[in-house]
């Protein structure tokens, strides 16, 4: 009993010393501070265009007689992703039973372009 | 006097927590196992090693993690035999040897290269602090364990263990916190972090809890001889 108590203990003081002068041996080289950083993804901001139609306004047959044009600006949202991928909604199995780091599942999502829609003013 | 009924129920509702206590921690120390089984391939695939492929270019890191994660099996393992009041009773003999693979595997393997592992964790200096913490006591607990029960103190060398079992279950209690976190979103290194305290200091403190209901004296039982 007490051989595995002090081989313990010594296995225990030579690990504590190599850890000690292993970690200040790496910390030096800067292992250490790049090796958990997780790379931040930026997403690119949302593209709206703006457009502007000049629309003719149709004369009234008594009073108007120049044609009066009204500016009816429309907004297209064209939502163009670049990122493609849409993290979906969690799922676990039993190999994320783990230390490491749970990756969760990836969807690509279509991009969707919207048309413009242009706004006529009736009689 | 409680009647025959009563006690049966009694009984009965130990049992049944008991069993709610019990089923859960076998089924995850087992899937833990499970799991652990095919890092010996020596593949680099896991995320695991990938997050760490630096640490894994030293021999000594990547001998070390390996002879932990191997300790850290058998303890899982062995420990899940050692509870049990009927193989206490009726085969007494595999306690006897089961406890003795657990001893020498915490002392020798498991405990050491945890200690050694413990400078190079994950997270700021306080989860590596209590990485370090872990290892000691892991080995402290275990050592009194062996020493009461060399002295014939069956109740000692029961509280001991029970810390040295709640220090080997934080591997399994961190993973269910682990995925817990996930599924509320908790980004991975906070979610590392936190769970990382929960698992320790939550395993800790039921384990205490524990020993504290069992015992006369909650205090004798830190430095009874």
């Amino acid at each position: 009993m007490k051989a595995i108590i002090y081989a313990g203990i010594g296995l225990f003081s030579a690990a504590t010393v190599y850890g000690v002068v292993d970690y200040y041996g790496t910390k030096k080289t800067g292992t250490l501070d790049k090796m958990y950083k997780e790379e931040e993804t930026v997403l690119p901001a949302k593209e709206e265009t703006m457009s502007t139609v000049e629309l003719p306004v149709k004369n009234e047959p008594v009073k108007a007689t120049v044609a009066k044009t009204k500016i009816v600006t429309t907004k297209s949202s064209k939502t163009k992703r670049t990122f493609p991928f849409k993290a979906k909604v969690r799922e676990v199995k039993f190999s994320d039973f783990s230390r490491g780091r749970i990756v969760p599942k990836k969807v690509a999502e279509d991009t969707k372009t919207v048309e413009p829609v242009i706004e006529q003013e009736d009689k | 006097m409680p009647n025959s009924r009563q006690l049966t129920l009694q009984s009965s509702v130990r049992y049944f927590f008991a069993a709610l206590f019990w089923i859960p921690i076998v089924f995850f120390s087992l899937l833990l196992v499970k799991n652990t089984l095919p890092y010996f391939s020596f593949s680099t695939n896991f995320i695991f090693i990938e997050e760490r492929a630096l640490l894994f270019l030293k021999p000594v890191y990547k001998a070390s993690f390996y002879i932990h994660i191997f300790a850290g099996m058998f303890c899982i393992t062995a420990a899940l035999t050692q509870f049990s009041s009927y193989i206490l009773k009726k085969r007494k003999a595999i306690h006897i040897w089961m406890g003795k693979i657990y001893v020498l595997v915490v002392l020798i393997l498991g405990a050491p290269t945890g200690l050694y592992m413990s400078f190079f964790a994950k997270g700021s200096f306080w989860e590596r602090a209590l990485f370090l913490f872990m290892a000691i006591y892991w080995f402290y607990s275990t050592t009194k364990g062996l020493q009461m029960i060399k002295l014939k103190n069956v109740l000692a060398h029961k509280n001991w263990m029970i810390r040295s079992y709640s220090m080997a279950m934080t591997a399994v209690t961190f993973r269910i916190y682990h995925i817990l976190f996930y599924y509320f979103g908790v980004d991975h290194l906070h979610n590392y972090e936190i769970s990382l305290w929960i698992s320790v200091l939550g395993n800790m403190l039921i384990a205490e809890y524990f020993i504290f209901r069992k015992s006369k004296s909650y205090l004798k039982t830190f430095y009874t001889n």
